[in-house]
């Protein structure tokens, strides 16, 4: 087993010393915006996520090289390419397994967690779940293992993944030079994936590249006429962890009980967030639906005052 | 990940909420038009006017509740999280609702992620939420919980 360290682990000083440095701009300048109960809940949040990992990480762990010993078509080695090529190759997992975690409750119930915050801060950045190892985003990185990457290489590429989108959570940077745009996540492309305007839902999945997003027909740019409000659809109203954590499990398991036939459970867990046999609730397609509509219906008001002004004119 | 490990990031994480807390006082206030705003960002396709809905902050300003026109429409339930304003759409107003005191009136949604609400209002206000809780309820022919 190749032993490489954990890039996350290393980084935690780091962020902590950028969380306190964004606050003192943001302080400063205006161009950030902490609260002290939210913080508290994000960085909670995010020790719970690490001391999660670390208690269930013989079973993922197990479960990957189990995969790369008996299912690897070939043995790539530990070259420099092979660690390239597990960082693409990761991160278009990452893309999926992230579009996922919005596309299907069950993902959902566990990511849920990362945008439960109102504000968009480095801390925002460290409120990660404690229950994605009880969805099926563990099977995404299967290809790279049968492919015959080493295990101990996709969680090494994994934590530099996840060191990089660090640093996008943030409303102190503007937008970065037109070629990085296009390229690389930015904090620019990443507020709009945390925003929960109708126009912005669902966008933006990308962990490092921006290609993912421009290929699979998820990317909005960031529009200057309007303005990010993040959170939820439907915001929590606590800062308790633990509620903060469960909350979407509790909402999965209250509909499994109260469903009606099999077919709405399997629906419940593997349908959209928000999707009901009734259409009681909404989904965030339907959210957007309805605020195209009601644009249409503005710009059509709109169209007859011209017109008639012009009339009288 | 051992034990120093973790008492370590709880006392960092300490340090940096009290200094957030400290560099970014919250002292956000719900306010009649903070209420409408948000009512509207939220229940985009409710229509109501200032005119026509009634809106109830408690004396703390903590928590609101907006009465819509329409006795179908129920009400919004307002709360501040924070700096930040929470809402909750509750058709049924008269299922949560209840008078506890004089000039106390509480909501309990049965929401996970939204513990109770309460709002402290002088006498005639409260009655008069009440009685608008009421008013949908008997417009829509509700049991009567509250």
């Amino acid at each position: 087993m190749l032993e490489l360290p954990s890039p996350t682990q290393l980084a935690v000083p780091a962020f902590v010393l950028l969380v306190l440095a964004e606050m003192i701009y943001g302080w400063k300048s205006g161009k950030a915006r902490f609260e002290g109960k939210d913080t508290m809940t994000s960085l909670i949040m995010g020790l719970g996520s690490t001391i999660s990992g670390a208690l269930t990480a013989v079973f993922s762990v197990g479960f990957a090289y189990w995969v790369w010993g008996n299912f690897a078509l070939f043995n790539l080695g530990a070259a420099l390419w092979v660690f390239v090529v597990a960082f693409i190759l990761d991160d278009l997992a990452y893309y999926w397994v992230h579009r996922m975690g919005h596309r299907m409750r069950w993902m959902w119930a566990a990511h849920v967690i990362h945008h439960s915050s109102q504000h968009y801060n480095l801390s925002t950045a460290l409120r990660q779940t404690w229950t994605g190892q009880f969805t099926p985003g563990i099977l995404f990185a299967t290809p790279l293992y049968i492919l015959g990457i080493e295990p101990a290489i996709v969680f090494f590429v994994s934590g530099i993944n996840l060191i990089y989108q660090f640093w996008i959570h943030t409303e102190a940077i503007g937008k970065m030079p037109r070629w990085f745009e296009y390229l690389f996540n930015t904090p620019s492309h990443h507020r709009v994936h945390h925003a929960n305007n109708p126009k912005y839902l669902d966008a933006n999945y990308a962990g490092v590249l921006m290609v993912w997003d421009r290929m699979f027909g998820s990317f909005i740019p960031e529009d200057e006429t309007e303005k990010c409000r993040y959170g939820l659809v439907t915001d929590l109203g606590t800062f308790n962890p633990l509620r903060v954590a469960t909350h979407e499990w509790v909402g999965i398991f209250k509909d499994l009980w109260s469903a009606k036939s099999w077919k709405d459970r399997v629906l419940f867990l593997l349908a959209p967030p928000g999707w009901t046999p009734d259409g009681s609730r909404m989904t965030s397609d339907m959210i957007r639906d309805a605020w195209r509509k009601r644009q249409m219906a503005k710009s059509d008001d709109d169209g007859k005052e011209a017109a008639k002004t012009v009339a009288a004119e | 990940m051992d034990i120093v490990q973790v008492l370590g990031s709880l006392i960092s994480i300490f340090i940096l909420a009290l200094i957030a807390s400290k560099l970014f006082p919250s002292v956000s206030k719900l306010t009649k038009e903070r209420i409408e705003r948000n009512v509207t960002r939220f229940c985009p396709n409710i229509g109501f006017t200032d005119s026509d809905a009634r809106i109830f902050v408690s004396d703390d300003y903590q928590s609101g509740v907006l009465v819509f026109p329409e006795p179908k429409d129920g009400i919004a339930l307002l709360t501040a999280l924070g700096d930040r304003v929470v809402v909750r759409h509750i058709p049924e107003a008269e299922h949560v609702a209840k008078r506890i005191d004089t000039d106390t009136v509480t909501f309990q949604t049965g929401d996970f992620t939204q513990p109770a609400v309460k709002l402290i209002l002088d006498k005639l206000a409260a009655d008069e939420l009440m009685d608008s809780i009421m008013r949908v309820d008997q417009e829509e022919g509700h049991p009567a919980h509250a």
